[in-house]
């Protein structure tokens, strides 16, 4: 104990001697070194934003290709299943979780002491460059996530110079026939391309199970569809190669995107936009 | 189970054709309720309309296709009913009870994540008549000649329960997401969102199943005089077996293909009708048939009426009215046998 202290008495003498780039090497001998991410939002952030040797595992879904947008970075690290046992076993100083990831093996991890930090689910744009800071903060990576944070507005921005103008109504339709509300990661996006959100226009909020024929009904100018759902075969995603759907929401007027840019609010979220905007772009319409 | 006329029994030509008016009646209903409000007229009008009229769309790519599987699994389910209880001699037979339903869900489960149901259209409801085949041929073999009704309720308990768990199994091995909320839809059955495909996909199989199941009613007559009856009158038990086996397995296999497993259709039908035709089976058939569809379309109705917008299944609602009544028949059974 008193060895430590002493020890950190030095350290901190020699800090207060040394110049800028001897306090760096000093967060870096507090910075954590085995982190591990459970949740595919936490893995990418981490991976944009911590020194490589920092990470020892995220979780399998950053590795698949159509949830993860940074699969080649993130196939440098070993995936996790996000079991407690598993992540125990990785002897992590900082574990990163979702706010929906399993509470049980969350509650067990902190019961085993570990150092375990939620992300709560980004709804806004506020709230990706709150996250991507929080990141930054808790891997002592402040500078990289700033970078970030600037590299994320600047494709906004230049999304929203290019921003349809057009007045259009977007509504999305997933598996088992839910559709997002407003007050969402989507709505954002769909109202930061120039668009109206349907679910917004609604006054739906969180998402809802709606019958193909109200969909039909309510009638968006743009269905806007996830190549995760409609490339699959599931009975869950069936109702979106329904006959009716494809033949009301004619090519022009139907939008399905790629999924990974949709399911974390993060950096490259902006591209998303881009998409929207490029989609919609096309004379047809 | 003397065939003679009961108390209650109405004349069975009028019988059968109010059931068909009726039949008719519950179809139109269907296909004018629903979340986007149609009236009769409407309806008519949009029949001529084309792809840019949402009520013909409405109507022709969901609703049509959501009753006429309404009422092709709920006759087939109802009529395969009463065939069991007329081949086992046993009340308590039914596709869902012994397990059949349940094994027909593993089968197209299995097929529609293992990618078989890629590969062809009728790979998904040939997969699961197999393993519906499967399933009654083991209830026959195993219940047999015996009348315990112990006997085939413990079956059908074990068979529902091993195959509801290798459905949850290949679900859960599935890499699709979705893969494990799907189960709810396997074990509880709905109608909703089905396509024209579905009924393109089903439909050949279930009206070929109808058409074996059909082919025992003279043979189900002589048998509920006995077996010894039965035989000595020229019935070929072994072929009545081997028609109500493939009839059963067909027709339920592909309406669980598309629809998921819905019980108790073919237990309360057949009950509720048996008295009405005069406890007579070659007449009960066409009735159960009729009846099943009813019951069937009246309860997909309901399920839209009562919780618009939350997908009740129809699994719930067909157990809602099945249950109790299966309760009420076992106490009525017992009392019977004391």
């Amino acid at each position: 104990m008193k060895r430590t202290l002493i020890l950190g008495l030095a350290a901190a003498a020699a800090l207060l001697s040394a110049g800028p780039g001897q306090a760096q090497d000093h967060d870096r001998t507090n910075a954590p070194k085995r982190v591990v991410s459970m949740n595919l939002c936490t893995d990418q952030l981490a991976v944009l934003i911590a020194r490589p040797e920092q990470i020892a595992s995220v979780s399998f879904l950053s590795h698949q290709k159509i949830s993860s947008v940074l699969v080649r970075e993130a196939r440098r690290f070993p995936a996790n299943r996000g079991t407690a046992e598993e992540i125990f076993r990785l002897q992590p100083d900082l574990v990163t979780v979702g706010r929906y990831s399993a509470p049980s093996t969350v509650h067990l991890l902190k019961r085993l002491g570990m150092n375990v930090v939620t992300f709560e689910p980004a709804r806004d744009f506020p709230s990706i460059r709150e996250n991507i800071r929080k990141m930054g903060t808790i891997l002592h990576r402040q500078e990289q996530a700033e970078k970030v944070v600037a590299a994320f507005d600047a494709s906004v921005r230049s999304a929203r110079d290019n921003a349809n103008r057009s007045g259009a109504v977007i509504g999305s339709y997933a598996a088992n026939g839910y559709s997002t509300g407003g007050d969402s990661l989507e709505s954002a996006l769909v109202e930061a391309a120039g668009f109206r959100h349907l679910g917004t226009e609604q006054g739906r909020t969180g998402s809802i199970k709606i019958p193909l024929e109200s969909l039909l009904a309510q009638n968006p100018d743009y269905l806007l569809t996830w190549d995760h759902y409609a490339n699959d075969v599931s009975r869950a995603t069936a109702v979106i190669r329904h006959p009716a759907l494809q033949k009301w929401f004619t090519e022009d007027r139907h939008l399905n995107v790629p999924s990974r840019y949709w399911v974390c609010g993060a950096p490259f979220t902006a591209t998303a936009i881009h998409h929207l905007i490029d989609a919609t772009g096309k004379p047809s319409s | 189970m003397k065939h003679d006329t009961s108390p209650s029994a109405l004349p069975y030509g009028p019988f059968l054709g109010g059931l068909g008016v009726l039949a008719v009646l519950v179809f139109g209903a269907s296909l004018l309720i629903g979340p986007v409000s149609i009236s009769p007229l409407e309806g008519w009008q949009a029949l001529g309309g084309d792809d840019t009229n949402l009520l013909t769309l409405v109507l022709q790519e969901i609703r049509f296709p959501r009753a006429i599987l309404g009422a092709a699994v709920g006759a087939i389910l109802g009529l395969s009913g009463a065939v069991l209880q007329g081949l086992l001699r046993n009340p308590l037979a039914d596709p869902g009870l012994l397990g059949i339903s349940a094994s027909a869900s593993l089968g197209a489960v299995i097929a529609l994540y293992s990618g078989l149901a890629a590969l062809h259209i009728f790979a998904l409801p040939v997969a699961a008549l197999t393993t519906a085949t499967l399933a009654v041929s083991l209830i026959i073999l195993l219940v047999g000649r015996s009348f315990d009704i112990l006997t085939i309720i413990l079956a059908g308990v074990a068979l529902t329960s091993l195959a509801g768990a290798l459905t949850s199994l290949a679900l859960n091995l599935s890499s699709d997401p979705f893969a494990a909320l799907e189960i709810v839809f396997w074990m509880m059955g709905s109608l909703t969102d089905r396509s024209m495909d579905h009924v393109f996909l089903s439909l050949p199989f279930i009206m070929a199943g109808g058409v074996l199941l059909f082919a025992t009613a003279r043979a189900l007559d002589a048998l509920s005089l006995g077996h010894d009856v039965a035989t000595s009158l020229g019935i070929n038990l072994k072929r009545t077996r081997t028609l109500a086996i493939f009839g059963t397995a067909i027709g339920v296999g592909a309406a669980t293909a598309v629809s998921g497993a819905i019980g108790f259709v073919g237990l309360v039908v057949p009950h509720v009708l048996r008295p009405l035709v005069g406890n007579r089976p070659s007449h009960l058939l066409p009735a159960s048939a009729l009846g099943g569809a009813i019951f069937l379309m009246t309860t997909d109705i309901l399920v839209r009426v009562i919780l618009p917008g939350k997908d009740l299944k129809l699994g719930v609602m067909t157990a809602m009215v099945g249950a109790p009544f299966f309760l009420w028949l076992l106490y009525s059974l017992k009392r019977r046998a004391v």
